[in-house]
């Protein structure tokens, strides 16, 4: 089933992506790998499951060609040291960012919606 | 349950996992394919050595859970990568090749569940006597008799 969406609007893994994003930026961790948000955003949501394969790495995907991701595959000598396969390294852009901050405010603006003057 | 079963289990799922990830990736030209079977691969990785998982039913059914509830966005992932003549021919490969995945997870995990204990059939039906059905038969014959 395909679900149409408005272009450049995100669906709640992603923003969740991008908000977990940006708080392992404020704890000083720029990148992560796929696995990591995935063991975030269970940890995070409180969901015994781990997100699926096909979906988080669609949606990864997805925010990197909207400019609000950008990749990079670590170093190979660190990762051959370690032993292990080589992991693709994500980080939030400034787009991001600001992404992020918006959609702060709006859930902000949501709960507290601002009083207006009534007509007399 | 053994350690050995259950965390064969996980293993024969990051396999499936492996195998299905080959297919949906065939075919494509790029970078992409090349990108996502070793970004997969990193992330089973990652789980197989994850110190906070413990070998088991329950990881084993996370990693399936992973694999089997994505394969929608695998597949349209696939779609948004492959050439329009990639596409027809795709189509129905992966369908199938989806479908195949589905009934081989399906069928890994009753393996390692306990034989389930199967209940005692029903008493059989009392035998009716040759009379009554006999009686029966004229019966439900007379309805479509001829009136006289």
């Amino acid at each position: 089933m395909h679900v149409r969406r408005k272009p450049g609007s995100l669906v709640p893994l992603e923003i969740d992506i991008c908000r977990y994003a940006a708080e392992l930026h404020k704890e000083g961790i720029a990148d992560f790998h796929g696995y990591d948000m995935a063991k975030q955003l269970a940890t995070a949501t409180s969901r015994q499951s781990l997100a699926a394969y096909g979906t988080l790495y669609r949606a990864l995907g997805r925010l990197e060609d909207m400019g609000l991701l950008k990749s990079r595959w670590e170093d190979p000598r660190l990762a051959a040291r370690e032993g292990r396969p080589l992991r693709r390294l994500y980080a939030l852009t400034a787009a991001g960012h600001r992404a992020v901050r918006e959609i702060h405010n709006a859930a902000v603006a949501a709960r507290h919606p601002r009083k207006g003057w009534a007509p007399a | 349950m053994g350690a050995g079963v259950t965390g064969s289990f996980m293993m024969v799922v990051f396999a499936l996992t492996r195998g299905w990830v080959r297919m949906y990736t065939r075919g494509l030209s790029g970078d992409a394919a090349e990108g996502r079977r070793a970004e997969i691969e990193s992330d089973i990785w990652d789980m197989q050595h994850d110190s906070d998982l413990a070998p088991g039913v329950v990881s084993g059914s996370m990693a399936l859970v992973r694999l089997i509830s994505g394969i929608p966005d695998d597949i349209a992932w696939h779609f948004e990568n492959a050439s329009t003549e990639e596409q027809v021919m795709a189509r129905r490969g992966l369908s199938l090749a989806a479908a195949t995945v589905l009934v081989l997870s399906l069928w890994s995990v009753p393996s390692f569940n306990r034989r389930l204990d199967v209940p005692p059939c029903a008493a059989p039906l009392p035998q009716v006597a040759a009379s009554l059905q006999l009686e029966v038969i004229k019966c439900v014959g007379s309805l479509f008799s001829l009136p006289r």
